[in-house]
């Protein structure tokens, strides 16, 4: 081998494949599932997040101005209409909190443990988009909250729509987000998610794929032969269902728009139109299990 | 005069800070699904031909290492090992100090075509992507291209003004 490179007279050729050799290995390791990231990685990440999130600062601000003059005709309704939701929401706030007791007094009765209240509990922490990386592959966006305020790997991200993601990567003060675009079967870094339909017990699937040429959710297991069950039908809303504990319930991924069966038969898939657009980044949620410590509420 | 090769370096990082967190919020939204405005990487084909395929892959290998970690994913690696391989082929083949516009404009289209190529078939590799190589030629690799291509027109004739007064260092042929 070393005989055949001194022929060749070219060293440039064996550093070149030594290269080839040690990023195939930083590829593979870095692949899948890590524990955490080493302080070299944490420090660029948290000193560039820290630079995005000036820049950003006020690129939001003049979009958000642009977008502001181009909405100013349909303001005045857009307000009335809210007036109207917000008078609406006041009264189901009441409902729900009633509700809410009686869901609290009736686990108490049945004896739920800790870990089982806790995974209906959850709360919602408010984040900025700093950065946006659009390489379709591996589609990630960075948000401005960290290990400090709590956020953790696995956690579920929202928009006001409906759920985009996972947090694959965290620093103390910036987070990685891994877009539900990028779910696939044969993926190594995957997750799938437990999933259900509102409004209809006992109904159950898992969304663990992304068609990107549809751009459908793929939501497969679904048992619809059950005659005693109720079936997942085309414009069901589909939320995830909390089992396996893994994200917390009641978090919306989007609507069926096509039920086909599986492969072999048995099951069904259904095609769901994710309800959250991966195009406008403003503001992110971080579903955190857990009651809120800032208000101590575990409402919504 | 010595702080050019600062102020390049100052440049790149910042058109990284603009790809990633000022760009997104501008484009037309029909576009960001098709784009990967990678315009560092254009940047550091610059280099790669009006000064040395070294520099470019340098360069190319550092900042697509930022990329790779700050976006970190899927694994680390894929943007360092393509943009510094990259940079450094098309260095090889077309490094001229006074390449024309064409020429200039011809290692963009390559560069971009290569390294969105490089990047299919390590994701591929990898197991990450299922799509088939025609659809992701239509869907973002043609139109990247485009977009890359303009913003090399962009800047071709500031960038171009900077490095001829940037001196050449003097140094003897590589004897190869």
């Amino acid at each position: 081998m070393f005989e055949l490179f001194r022929t060749l007279g070219n060293r440039k050729l064996f550093i070149l494949l030594i290269v080839i050799v040690l990023f195939v290995a930083l590829m593979g390791v870095t692949l899948g599932d890590r524990v955490g990231l080493t302080w070299p990685e944490k420090f660029v990440k948290d000193t560039v997040g820290f630079t995005q999130r000036i820049v950003n600062k006020p690129t939001q601000a003049v979009s958000g101005f642009f977008e502001d003059i181009s909405d100013l005709n349909s303001v005045y309704e857009e307000n009335d209409n809210y007036r109207i939701q917000v008078a609406e929401l006041q009264r189901q706030l009441i409902d729900y909190r009633t509700l809410k007791n009686k869901n609290d007094q009736l686990q108490k009765d049945l004896e739920f443990t800790e870990t089982q209240k806790r995974n209906s509990n959850k709360y919602y922490r408010f984040s900025h988009v700093v950065s946006v990386n659009e390489d379709v592959n591996n589609p990630t966006v960075n948000i401005d909250v960290g290990a400090k305020d709590g956020v953790e790997v696995g956690m579920a991200v929202t928009s006001i729509e409906g759920m985009v993601g996972i947090i694959s990567t965290t620093t103390e003060y910036t987070s990685t987000v891994q877009l539900i675009t990028s779910l696939s079967l044969t993926s190594p870094d995957s997750y799938s998610i437990a999933a259900t339909v509102t409004g209809k017990d006992g109904t159950f699937g898992i969304v663990e794929n992304y068609d990107k040429k549809q751009n459908r959710l793929l939501m497969s297991g679904i048992n619809n032969n059950d005659p005693n069950k109720e079936k997942i039908e085309v414009n069901d809303i589909v939320v995830t269902s909390g089992s396996g504990g893994v994200f917390p319930a009641g978090i919306v991924l989007g609507k069926v728009r096509d039920i086909v069966p599986s492969e072999f038969g048995l099951t069904s898939t259904a095609k769901i139109l994710p309800s959250a657009s991966f195009v406008e980044w403003k503001e992110l949620f971080v579903v955190i299990p857990g009651v809120d410590p800032n208000t101590g509420d575990g409402a919504q | 005069m010595t702080w050019r090769k600062q102020i390049l370096v100052l440049l790149l990082f910042v058109l990284f800070l603009i790809e990633g967190s000022v760009l997104p919020w501008f484009l037309p939204k029909a576009w960001i699904p098709h784009l990967m405005p990678n315009l560092v990487f254009v940047c550091v084909l610059f280099v790669a031909v009006y000064r040395h395929r070294y520099a470019g892959m340098v360069l190319g290998a550092v900042f697509g290492m930022l990329h790779d970690v700050v976006y970190y994913g899927a694994m680390l690696g894929p943007y360092s090992f393509t943009m510094g391989f990259t940079a450094y082929v098309l260095g090889l083949i077309f490094q001229l100090p006074k390449a024309p516009l064409p020429v200039m404009l011809t290692v963009v289209m390559l560069g971009s075509f290569i390294l969105d190529n490089m990047l299919f078939g390590i994701y591929t590799v990898f197991n990450f992507n299922e799509q088939t190589y025609d659809w992701a030629l239509i869907q973002y690799m043609i139109p990247d291209l485009l977009f890359r291509l303009t913003f090399a027109l962009i800047i071709y004739v500031p960038i171009r003004r900077q490095f001829d007064k940037m001196p050449l260092r003097v140094k003897k042929k590589d004897n190869e």
